[in-house]
């Protein structure tokens, strides 16, 4: 099999729209228009990525950014063997080259200066030039390149350049509304739908609590974990616990409180 | 291992006698030496220990403390006998002399005391808990305050001091959370509504006491279906396992009935009046106080709808002038409710609709919601323009709640964070102790940053050469083992090797190194009364000068001045903070740092470390320029207490990843110096006339 096929999606993910996210992606990717998806963690992005690289019959290439990725790491590098030296590709210009998805996650975790790589793709050039090889790759028209934040970890120290975030078209994803989350729940897990509403509400509570000791509430991603737990046979106070309180903080008065809501409600 | 032997009375009366200076106070301790002679030795240590601790804030007080505890010694413990010394202590230090001798005298206190410390539950304790919980539950901040009667008056719950009415102190944990999601509960299921205010008063107590059972059964209904969990908690709390008489069975499913408010309670209410015995009230009911209600309620009104009107027209006032009608629309609908309306709106209307629903500004939503809470909807009288009555209400309210203006009315802590300070003679915290406000310097535009530019236009130079040379810049470092590149060099050599059968070398990459230096420094600067005159010049000189040099170096800094007169007033002023930039705001602010009084130090000490830990960054450094010895108003804080606390403070600093360092031009500086920040991380300046050139050079040296 070809290397590439190997991120190829091919089962539909299961993925519930919000609103017309759908469409504004399937839009830019037939204008080439590179896309910014925002939001907090565990609320859909990479799924939704997912979904889309399903629904346009594309390869998806994910990089999950660190602060020690290189443009090396993304483009390529040489490498020796035996005496030899010989070119490696990167993902990004794997992706390039087959005309697939390149997703980079949580972008802004990498270094602004390994980020300017990708501004010749993300412009209307879309073309990847690489100086170790003396050669320009020039992007097929199914290549699509997306990245990934989280506003809410926005400091001085990890925001985006703005040369970097005005190329893209930026999609808001947030929390879903109960119903839907709701349904997510139910569809992932298969959570009996008043459990499932009842996480929902749990997991409003801690949002709640979001800037008053808790820098995040409860993602949808972690409800979802709870729901699972509780399908497999663990009563609900200790999948509320264990999947959801106990990844939200370490402060013990904030787990008893987040803990003991749990209790109240299941 | 053999227990050393007991001490002979004769001795303990000599340690007895010098702890509570007999030689003045003439108090009597032969008998007290002879019963703790009888006394195994870790239990005399005990006893003296503790008499010594509490004596050094009290000798009455501890020679009172020890004789109840030597009468009491059966039932006391090494712990109990530490506790209670504390919390007389405390109330010492709360209420006075005679509060805290009626805790050593009184038995009946000794007895509850113990009773607490084995099963008790403070609220103290469990406040912080109590308060996310809450927070989650409501979706805003509720008030909590300690009273020993159980009621909520709309706006702060009141929960008893301490809970020993159940036998394990995970009961009574668990009857403080009930107590407190009742009185939520109020709140949140209306009990608090019109028409309860609309009753004519004086209300009978057998009104009171039907109206209490009723809207008890709502309350639990109501509970039941939002938090089954905490319902079941409910009632295993609530005790009764009798069976309720028919009549109440069928007026509780009346009750629970979801459409079931406070004026249906009422109108039952006024029915069964006479012909129902009220029910006895589970533990974690609360009282009824209808008029402490109202006169609470009738305030919040007052002043919500005076601050609701005013935010109104200023957001009115910033709309263009078209859209300013369908504003006022809007708001009466915040949440889009009855989307019709929009179609009734001229062009645009709609737009508004949609913006101002979710583009309010957050402080107008939560009044709203705050309104709405009191109304169950946002009365018409308030959409109307506000008048001059309003805004001098609203001004007065920005008045008295300011923290600047803490010192001139009536003292109160609101907007204060509350600090623990460490007293050394008891080995322990002062609880929540010192009230810290954050203020914000006025700047002064003036001359002064220009001024001092040109006089050390050279040092800043020099300076700015120097901190140049600090940063590292980005290498290309050769021979690696892995990397983003070949080393061609390398590879060369290898090949060579290789050829002549010699053992490859596997670095043969080129790997970037680049440096970030990810300090973040807080300057933390004494603005007390001794400041006064060129020494406060010289620190603002030397503030500029970094400021200067260190926005070459990147590196992130904040400057804060601190003083304070006594616990009660500890304040902040803050110059710049991490995410303010060296603009003419902050070198106004530098211009304007005056001095002003005291110092105590480990409030601030503990304030800026909390702003230095959310900052993010590798290093975090703590620098205080100082001219003296921690000092506040009184004395007390001027001797070993204050140099304790702010050595506690600064332990705790450094324990949570913090460098301190002290730079000082007081002479005497030696003498605590070094206790204070280690023999290494001080630095005294004898000419205070070379502050702004030497903090460049020992900022390069620490940073380095």
């Amino acid at each position: 099999m070809h290397e590439i096929e190997q991120h190829r999606i091919t089962v539909e993910p299961y993925y519930q729209p919000y609103g017309n996210e759908i469409e504004i992606f399937t839009a830019a990717y037939a204008n080439g228009l590179p896309l910014l998806l925002k939001g907090p963690t565990g609320c859909g992005k990479s799924r939704f990525m997912e979904y889309m690289a399903w629904r346009l019959q594309r390869p998806l290439i994910t990089v999950s950014c660190h602060d020690d990725l290189t443009s090396s790491d993304l483009v390529g590098r040489y490498l020796i063997r035996g005496g030899e030296t010989f070119w490696v590709d990167g993902p990004l210009l794997r992706a390039v080259k087959a005309g697939a998805i390149c997703y980079l996650d949580e972008v802004v975790e990498a270094r602004k200066d390994t980020m300017v790589v990708i501004h010749p793709l993300a412009d209307d050039r879309r073309i990847l030039p690489i100086e170790k090889l003396g050669q320009i790759f020039e992007a097929p028209p199914e290549f699509a390149l997306a990245v990934s934040y989280n506003p809410g970890y926005q400091s001085v120290l990890k925001d985006l350049k703005q040369s970097t975030r005005q190329r893209f078209v930026a999609l808001e994803f947030n929390y879903l509304d109960a119903e839907l989350e709701c349904e997510i729940i139910v569809r992932e897990s298969g959570l009996e739908r008043s459990a499932a509403e009842r996480l929902v509400r749990f997991a409003g509570m801690t949002r709640n609590l979001k800037g008053s000791g808790l820098d995040e509430g409860a993602s949808t991603r972690l409800l979802v974990h709870a729901a699972k737990l509780m399908v497999s046979g663990i009563d609900a106070t200790s999948a509320c616990s264990t999947a959801i309180a106990q990844a939200l903080t370490d402060d013990g008065e904030m787990l008893r409180a987040i803990n003991e809501l749990s209790a109240a409600l299941f | 291992m053999r227990s050393p032997l007991p001490l002979q009375s004769d001795e303990i009366l000599a340690i007895l006698e010098t702890c509570f200076e007999v030689e003045y106070t003439f108090l009597h301790c032969e008998n007290l030496a002879m019963t703790i002679a009888a006394l195994k030795r870790p239990q005399q240590q005990l006893l003296l220990d503790s008499a010594r601790r509490v004596a050094a804030t009290q000798i009455q007080l501890a020679y009172e403390l020890t004789c109840s505890a030597v009468a009491r010694w059966e039932q006391l413990t090494p712990s109990l006998l530490e506790s209670w010394a504390i919390h007389t202590l405390d109330a010492y230090d709360r209420a006075g002399l005679r509060a805290a001798m009626a805790l050593v005298t009184d038995i009946d206190f000794f007895y509850r005391y113990r009773r607490q410390q084995q099963v008790g539950v403070v609220l103290g304790d469990e406040q912080q808990m109590l308060g996310h919980f809450l927070h989650a539950l409501a979706g805003r901040p509720l008030a909590i305050a300690a009273s020993e009667l159980l009621w909520c008056d709309s706006e702060t719950l009141y929960l008893p001091p301490v809970l020993m009415q159940l036998e394990s102190r995970v009961e009574n944990r668990k009857l403080y959370q009930a107590m407190a999601v009742f009185l939520w509960a109020q709140t949140r299921f209306g009990t608090f509504m019109p028409p309860l205010f609309a009753l004519p008063l004086p209300l009978s107590d057998a009104f009171l006491a039907l109206f209490a059972t009723m809207d008890r059964l709502r309350l639990e209904a109501a509970i039941q279906r939002e938090l089954p969990g905490q319902w079941r908690a409910l009632q295993a709390l609530s005790g009764s396992n009798e069976a309720l008489s028919c009549e109440w069975q069928q007026l509780q499913l009346q009750l629970s009935e979801p459409a079931c408010d406070v004026a249906t309670v009422i109108t039952l209410c006024q029915q069964h009046l006479g012909d129902l015995a009220p029910l006895p009230a589970p533990i974690y009911q609360g009282t009824l106080n209808i008029a402490a209600v109202a006169k609470v309620r009738q305030q919040r009104i007052e002043r919500e709808r005076a601050l609701f009107k005013v935010q109104l027209t200023q957001l009115r006032e910033s709309l263009p002038a078209k859209n300013q009608e369908i504003a006022s629309a809007a708001l009466a609908n915040p949440q889009g409710e009855e989307a019709d309306d929009a179609t009734l709106l001229p062009d645009g209307g709609d737009w508004w609709v949609e913006q101002l629903s979710q583009q309010l500004p957050e402080g107008l939503k939560k009044r709203i919601s705050s309104i709405k809470l009191d109304f169950g909807e946002i009365p018409p009288e308030y959409l109307t323009a506000a008048g001059p009555g309003e805004y001098e209400l609203v001004e007065r309210l920005e008045h008295e709640r300011s923290a600047a203006r803490v010192w001139e009315g009536t003292y109160h802590e609101e907007g204060a964070s509350l600090y623990d300070e460490w007293d050394y003679r008891r080995q322990e915290y002062h609880k929540r102790w010192c009230a810290l406000r954050e203020l914000t310097i006025e700047p002064q535009y003036d001359t002064f940053v220009q001024e001092t530019r040109q006089q050390f236009h050279h040092e800043i130079a020099q300076l700015r050469r120097r901190f140049e040379a600090l940063r590292d810049e980005n290498r290309l470092l050769r021979r690696q083992n892995g990397g983003e590149d070949i080393d061609i060099d390398a590879l060369v050599e290898a090949e060579s090797d290789r050829l002549q059968g010699v053992e490859l070398s596997e670095a043969l990459y080129l790997r970037h190194h680049r440096h970030e230096r990810h300090i973040a420094v807080l300057f933390m600067v004494d603005v007390s009364g001794s400041t006064r005159g060129w020494i406060n010049q010289l620190e603002r000189q030397a503030l500029v000068l970094m400021c200067e040099a260190l926005e070459t170096l990147g590196d992130r800094y904040a400057i804060y001045g601190f003083s304070g007169m006594t616990r009660q007033r500890c304040e902040i002023y803050r110059v710049k903070s991490f995410s303010d930039a060296y603009d003419a705001t902050v070198q106004g602010r530098i211009s304007a740092l005056q001095p002003k009084d005291y110092t105590r130090m480990g409030a601030a000490i503990r304030h800026l470390s909390g702003l230095l830990q959310e900052t993010e960054a590798h290093t975090r450094i703590l620098v205080t320029l100082s001219d003296g010895r921690p000092d506040d108003y009184g004395g007390e804080y001027q001797g070993i207490y204050g140099i304790e606390d702010t050595r506690m403070a600064l332990l705790e600093a450094r324990r949570s990843g913090i460098h301190p360092y002290c730079i000082t031009i007081d002479e005497q500086a030696q003498e605590y110096l070094p206790r204070l920040y280690g023999d290494a991380a001080y630095t005294l300046i004898s000419d205070i006339s070379q502050l702004p050139y030497q903090m460049g050079e020992i900022y390069q040296r620490l940073t380095r």
